[in-house]
């Protein structure tokens, strides 16, 4: 059992007090954009971990978090949901929002395929926020590609143009239906034989008349 | 993409008639227990806040200030506000350096003009400080901070800053003129030994109910600002 786990047995195991309970967990992403990694934390202000990284807070002064997390669900039933991580860009004096959104877009192709790894920070009382328990692991998944909404909305009074970015994520148990060699259709294995350099079709898979153009899911 | 905020410096004419600052952060909702209870426990590294009260603000000079600040603190525009004197900060005469009451110190050096005590009666804005003991890192709670030829005045509650940042003294044990401080919020940067740590703290905040600001305003010769609540901005 790693030191997280130990320690949050300590604070809340055995207490039979319950002003003992003081178990602080909060979420932190590490998105590994090419070239650009981002480390944030469901919090406020720069959160500094015991392996000497500095995570950005993503909690605004009301405690609203100003990243959208999906509720993580537990892979073990073998589905691959669609996660996705969203961020409303807001004005700020130096770059408003659309000059923001605009960038990012621009550089969009840093998402596909990048790996994001969630953790959990401990923080125990007077640790301010340079917590010494070690990270947890708890969830890593692949970003498959990023998503750029602009719209008017209302705010009561005038009509307003909000921007948002979101990334859209899978777990690793995405594509696990797509086994090596993929599905066998006459065309698929004529493909393959090309790319092997054949310069005749194989038509192995021709006479597979019952199974043809039919993919079977792995149960 | 790195953003530089344009940080406004709060004009010291619009001064507040009653002024809080609290640290600490929002409670976060921590769960409930079989019997009910409610369990809460403070956000990690928590903001600080001031909550800033005006009485009525004469037409004369503070006027325009008033208009100025009312479109300012509107859209999220950072400001510099320095704690004022209250028994939140240690003042002069707590530290031996003047009558409390005079709001500045008299200061006989050479080539000040002018010389004395301004026109109006003011006198010299000055600053109290200390410097730290040791370095502390960005995000710790603990900061050393040596006194020097100042009395041991500091108290728990007492309002510190260094730099841009106010921190509350949470706790502290002396030792001689060197104090022990816990300060809430953590450090928002790392402080190096000899720093200068005042105690005249200035603090970088923005208004989290500028509507509230503009409330009372009606076209009349005297003007009532409402009051705010300033949330700190971390830079």
């Amino acid at each position: 059992m790693s030191l997280f786990y130990e320690r949050l047995d300590e604070i809340i195991g055995t207490s039979d007090s319950l002003t003992e309970i003081r178990a602080m967990v909060r979420q932190c992403w590490y998105f590994d954009f090419n070239g650009y990694p981002l480390r944030v934390w469901i919090g406020q202000g720069k959160l500094h971990t015991e392996d000497g990284n500095t995570w950005l807070g993503s909690m605004d002064a009301n405690g609203r978090s100003l990243l959208q997390t999906p509720r993580m669900s537990d892979g073990r039933d073998g589905t691959a949901p669609t996660y996705e991580f969203g961020i409303l860009l807001v004005d700020t004096p130096s770059a408003s929002a659309q000059e923001m959104y605009d960038a990012m877009k621009a550089e969009q192709w840093r998402v596909n395929g990048r790996a994001m790894t969630g953790y959990h920070a401990l923080f125990q009382v007077g640790e301010g926020l340079r917590p010494d328990t070690p990270l947890e692991f708890f969830k890593e998944l692949t970003m498959q590609s990023s998503r750029f909404d602009e719209k008017l909305e209302s705010d009561g009074t005038s009509l307003v143009r909000r921007y948002s970015v979101t990334v859209v994520a899978k777990d690793g148990n995405s594509g696990r239906s797509n086994v090596p060699g993929g599905t066998y259709t006459p065309n698929v294995q004529y493909a393959r034989a090309r790319q092997l350099g054949l310069a005749y079709d194989d038509k192995g898979c021709d006479f597979l008349a019952s199974l043809s153009d039919k993919t079977y899911q792995i149960p | 993409m790195i953003t530089a905020p344009t940080i406004y410096d709060w004009p010291s004419s619009v001064r507040p008639s009653a002024q809080l600052f609290y640290a600490g952060g929002q409670m976060q909702d921590g769960g409930f227990t079989s019997s009910g209870a409610r369990v809460g426990y403070p956000e990690p590294g928590g903001r600080s806040f001031l909550d800033l009260e005006f009485s009525y603000q004469r037409n004369a000079s503070p006027d325009t200030l008033v208009s100025w600040l009312m479109s300012k603190i509107a859209n999220g525009n950072l400001f510099r506000v320095t704690i004022a004197q209250t028994p939140q900060v240690l003042n002069d005469e707590d530290l031996g350096l003047s009558d409390a009451s005079t709001g500045g110190l008299l200061w006989a050096a050479e080539g000040l003009l002018p010389a004395r005590a301004w026109d109006g009666g003011n006198l010299w804005e000055f600053e109290p400080g200390a410097v730290a003991g040791a370095a502390a890192l960005d995000g710790t709670t603990t900061l050393t901070v040596d006194m020097g030829d100042l009395p041991a005045a500091l108290k728990v509650g007492h309002v510190i800053g260094i730099a841009d940042t106010a921190y509350l003294v949470d706790d502290l044990e002396w030792d001689g003129s060197v104090a022990t401080i816990t300060v809430d919020p953590p450090l928002r940067a790392d402080v190096s030994a000899d720093d200068f740590i005042t105690l005249r703290p200035k603090m970088v905040c923005f208004a989290t109910n500028p509507e509230n600001f503009r409330a009372n305003y009606r076209p009349a010769n005297d003007i009532l600002p409402g009051s705010i609540r300033m949330t700190e901005a971390i830079l």
